[in-house]
């Protein structure tokens, strides 16, 4: 119980004071900051179990007993907090299939022109800010105009390139 | 102590379960769709997590009740690495940062703008985006102008710049 219970509430502690920074103020590297939180929460939590084991003493089954409960806590936060932020970097960027459902939802119940629709979607819109998240994120920089991949860039567009060949899918996008 | 260490070891072996049968089922039987077989893969390591579960019960010392919270974490952590692994293979198909990575990495790992624009443009995306909507019901197109069909993909979107507005405080990134 001592695992499940840990593990849910560090994260939720964690959402909350990600939560809270957010309203204060937004970050520019808006993931960094929040592997600092998350990381940052989960090493507090585990010395506060841990502090809290030796004054427990006499409590034994309300606390992790050896290193693979403590593993076991490290686990249910990491996988939480991973799937939370594949969640954010959805939330971080638009998606195009729900910014175009949220267009086509916006125009109520007489929808939205053909035409209308495809001139509000153009490449400012769905590819430029992308391009530029990739020179922010450091897996491309330009010069001359050009933009080159960097070796975190490279490394992946290997990784995905294996797996898409793996399952023998096309290139996607 | 071994007890415990199995009890760790469960979600990663699932994860492993489904992740092969996702593969195999895709490349062995492409009618079915690279959605289906993750959900294929998924359920396979669900039912793998019940019967690792299921055969490490014996070991077990604590009580029942506690026995339970570890199976609920196991599924949690399961839960959460398989809808991660969803998201990786759906970034492989959907994400528009991987498709203009592998685009200037096709092209010997430089890219002019206007060429990018030129392999991977809002038209191309608008054309597969549009038609996967349209081909899964999720809005339709009557007489030149397009519709929400489906109250689940819109319920999606609400809840999507629900927790835009909630982290962000905005309902884009370009508001």
């Amino acid at each position: 119980m001592t695992i499940f219970i840990s593990g849910i509430f560090l994260f939720l502690f964690a959402f909350a004071v990600h939560v809270v920074v957010w309203r204060l103020h937004l970050p520019k590297r808006q993931m960094k900051v929040l592997l600092y939180i998350f990381g940052g929460v989960l090493i507090v939590g585990l010395l506060i179990i841990k502090y809290s084991s030796i004054v427990a003493e006499n409590y034994p089954a309300n606390v992790p007993s050896d290193f693979f409960e403590y593993l076991h806590i490290v686990f249910l936060y990491g996988a939480l907090v991973l799937a939370y932020l594949v969640t954010y970097s959805a939330v971080e960027v638009d998606s195009p299939s729900l910014v175009m459902v949220t267009l086509i939802a916006d125009a109520g119940f007489q929808g939205i022109a053909k035409d209308d629709f495809e001139q509000k979607m153009g490449d400012d819109i769905l590819v430029v800010p992308r391009l530029r998240d990739l020179v922010s994120d450091k897996m491309v920089f330009i010069k001359n105009g050009t933009y080159i991949l960097t070796a975190k860039g490279i490394l992946l567009a290997r990784i995905f390139i294996f797996y898409r060949k793996l399952l023998r899918a096309s290139k996607g996008g | 102590m071994f007890y415990h260490c199995r009890q760790v070891l469960i979600p990663i072996i699932s994860l492993a379960a489904n992740t092969v049968l996702q593969v195999l089922s895709f490349r062995v039987c492409r009618k079915i769709g690279l959605l289906r077989s993750v959900i294929i893969g998924f359920f396979v390591g669900c039912g793998s997590v019940l019967f690792l579960e299921w055969c490490i019960y014996p070991y077990n010392s604590g009580s029942l009740r506690e026995f339970f919270f570890l199976f609920a974490a196991n599924m949690v952590i399961y839960s959460a690495l398989g809808y991660c692994y969803f998201h990786f293979i759906n970034l492989g198909e959907t994400a528009r940062r991987i498709r203009i990575l592998r685009e200037i990495y096709d092209s010997g790992g430089r890219l002019a703008m206007a060429d990018i624009l030129q392999k991977y443009n809002a038209k191309e995306i608008i054309l597969k985006r549009v038609g996967r909507l349209l081909n899964n019901r999720q809005i339709a197109l009557e007489n030149g102008r397009y519709h929400i069909n489906s109250r689940v993909v819109l319920a999606m979107a609400k809840s999507m710049v629900f927790l835009k507005l909630l982290t962000l405080g905005k309902r884009s990134e370009f508001d």
